[in-house]
């Protein structure tokens, strides 16, 4: 038991597994090996032989600093690990004046522990605006959020909304929005957003289809006056304020302005508005704070371990049978 | 008629080829002097563009050129006037440096506009992080590749050379990880993830690891001279690969942040 410990703990080890780990790296980045079989076996290889090391190795627990590195280097692997079973992330579309619901959440990717939610309507989107400089470039964004209680925030580019260990980030995923007005021929009226492509991206397509509440297929298209290529312009609501919508009914088509409405099977579709929509990356992940900790702990002992070797001589080291040192 | 910013960027290049004229004839003193003037000159033309342009040298392959011609210089610089023992790799560093500067001068020197997300403050810690890595781990490696080549002072077994060029390397690494830890923070904000195995984080951690092995294979296979300085240079190749190499893969520094 305690040989097998010592071979385990063993440099040599190390070095096998720092190589197997490179080449892992090129596996991956060529894709010859998914992320997770080029990557993980020799990380856990190393985990093994540096918690070999720290439970045999006398002269290695003699030298704390470098004792204390090399345990929130496992920290770290071993909050990285945990991390993959309990971090969620979603995307979200959300229009201008739009309030949060959980069924729109839309999940990418999460661990098998289940994230606690979020409360229905804590946010509600206010005003997207987002800058381009000539060449359509994009620059800044701004989406505001009224938050539950009355308070409002900005967030965009490197400034995400944070609650409740989500993070909300905006992405370059937006575009134009437009708000109708369900009247049915019976029961209460219903007010909600259809979302046009992603724009400018898709910038001369702004059409979608959509099927009423009364079961019949419409499609709307929305002109959007053309983008300005040569200057620096802010893409907003005011884009296509006054824009007009052709709503087709089969062969039937209609212009409709803000505030038309018109008859169709089961009912009246009024248009409110033209808005804009933005949509959000949302990730859950409670680690970020352990993380970011024990890396800044690592380097700080790893510091302070060199600093504490530049300033002594050069010591002997003993070579074992193996010819690794101890 | 040459712009005020080009002369300045001339400026410099020339106070490196005189510091190396003064390195091969191992001058040390001189060769602190000049390359810190140039590294001023280049710090000089540094702050022009950024008057001009409304932003930070972070982008273009020539803005990046630049602002390393100035951390490199200032780095080395420093490091012969704290540690003398530092100039003796100054035949070589200053060789590396001219390379960069004749490699300048054929790059697009126009400027594009930086995206939003590098107004993070984070941004600056990663970036100053990242220099002063590649500062110290030149003088490491010009330091054992001086000892490789048997170059101006250096001997084939020096051991005061190589014990330099080592802890050298250890400072490296430190600024190395706090770049990387650093740049996972800043990830984070801009593109909502610290780590998504983009090529240039890839290669970073590459050379991370490479460190970690030299300094690894260095206390445990008892290397012989030659070897040591051999795995030193390749740090450094690896370093140089990574921030000057992996813009030619990627429209920016990193692909995927425009």
């Amino acid at each position: 038991m305690k040989k097998a410990l010592s071979l385990l703990s063993s440099l040599c080890l190390t070095l096998v597994g720092l190589l197997w780990l490179a080449v892992g790296l090129v596996a991956d980045q060529n894709s010859w090996l998914s992320g997770v079989w080029a990557i993980t076996p020799p990380l856990f290889l190393l985990a093994l032989n540096l918690s070999a090391a720290m439970f045999v190795d006398r002269r290695f627990r003699q030298q704390p600093m470098l004792f204390a590195f090399h345990l929130c280097l496992l920290l770290i692997a071993g909050i990285a690990g945990y991390g993959q079973l309990v971090t969620h992330e979603y995307r979200l579309l959300l229009a201008e004046s739009q309030s949060y619901s959980a069924d729109m959440l839309h999940p990418v990717r999460g661990g098998p522990v289940v994230a606690p939610g979020l409360a229905e309507g804590f946010i509600r989107q206010g005003r997207i605006e987002v800058d381009y400089t000539p060449g359509i470039r994009r620059g800044a964004t701004r989406s505001a959020l009224w938050l539950e209680g009355g308070g409002r925030m900005v967030i965009g580019d490197d400034v995400p909304l944070l609650v409740d260990g989500y993070r909300f980030y905006t992405t370059s995923n937006k575009g134009f929005s437009a708000l109708f007005t369900w009247l049915p021929e019976q029961g209460p009226a219903v007010t909600g957003s259809v979302l046009f492509p992603s724009y400018p991206v898709s910038g001369l397509m702004q059409v979608l289809t959509w099927r009423t509440p009364g079961g019949e297929d419409v499609e709307f298209t929305l002109g959007v006056p053309p983008s300005p290529y040569n200057d620096n312009w802010t893409l907003s609501s005011a884009h296509v304020e006054a824009a007009d919508i052709e709503l087709s009914v089969g062969e039937i088509k209609h212009t409709l302005r803000p505030g038309a409405t018109i008859s169709l099977r089961g009912g009246r579709l009024r248009y409110e508005q033209t808005g804009m929509w933005m949509g959000y990356k949302i990730r859950y992940d409670p680690t970020l704070p352990w993380l970011f900790s024990a890396a800044v702990l690592a380097v700080v002992f790893m510091a302070m371990h060199f600093a504490l070797r530049l300033w002594r001589p050069a010591g002997e080291s003993a070579v074992r049978s193996d010819g690794c040192v101890t | 008629m040459i712009g005020t910013e080009t002369a300045l960027l001339i400026a410099g290049s020339g106070c490196y080829a005189v510091g190396a004229g003064f390195a091969w004839r191992s001058r040390w003193p001189a060769v602190a002097r000049w390359i810190l003037l140039g590294a001023a000159i280049f710090a000089l033309a540094i702050g022009m563009r950024w008057a001009q342009f409304g932003q930070g040298p972070f982008l273009t392959m020539h803005e990046i050129l630049i602002s390393s011609l100035f951390s490199l210089g200032m780095v080395f610089g420093l490091a012969c006037l704290i540690h003398p023992q530092a100039c003796r790799g100054a035949p070589v560093a200053t060789v590396i440096l001219l390379v960069m500067a004749i490699w300048m001068a054929f790059t697009d020197s126009r400027s594009t506009p930086l995206p939003a997300t590098y107004g993070n403050p984070w941004l600056w810690v990663h970036v100053a992080m990242g220099k002063l890595f590649l500062g110290c781990c030149l003088v490491a490696s010009s330091l054992a590749a001086a000892g490789l080549f048997r170059l101006r002072a250096a001997s084939l077994q020096d051991t005061g050379l190589d014990r330099a060029a080592w802890q050298w390397l250890m400072v490296a690494f430190v600024f190395h990880s706090g770049m990387l830890i650093a740049g996972a923070v800043w990830a984070q904000d801009a593109w909502g993830r610290y780590w998504a195995w983009d090529p240039l984080e890839t290669w970073a951690f590459g050379t991370w690891l490479a460190m970690v092995f030299a300094l690894h294979a260095r206390v445990s296979l008892n290397l012989a001279i030659t070897p040591q300085r051999l795995l030193l240079v390749g740090v450094f190749l690896l370093a140089f690969l990574t921030f000057f190499g992996i813009p030619f893969i990627s429209i920016a520094p990193h692909k995927g942040a425009v």
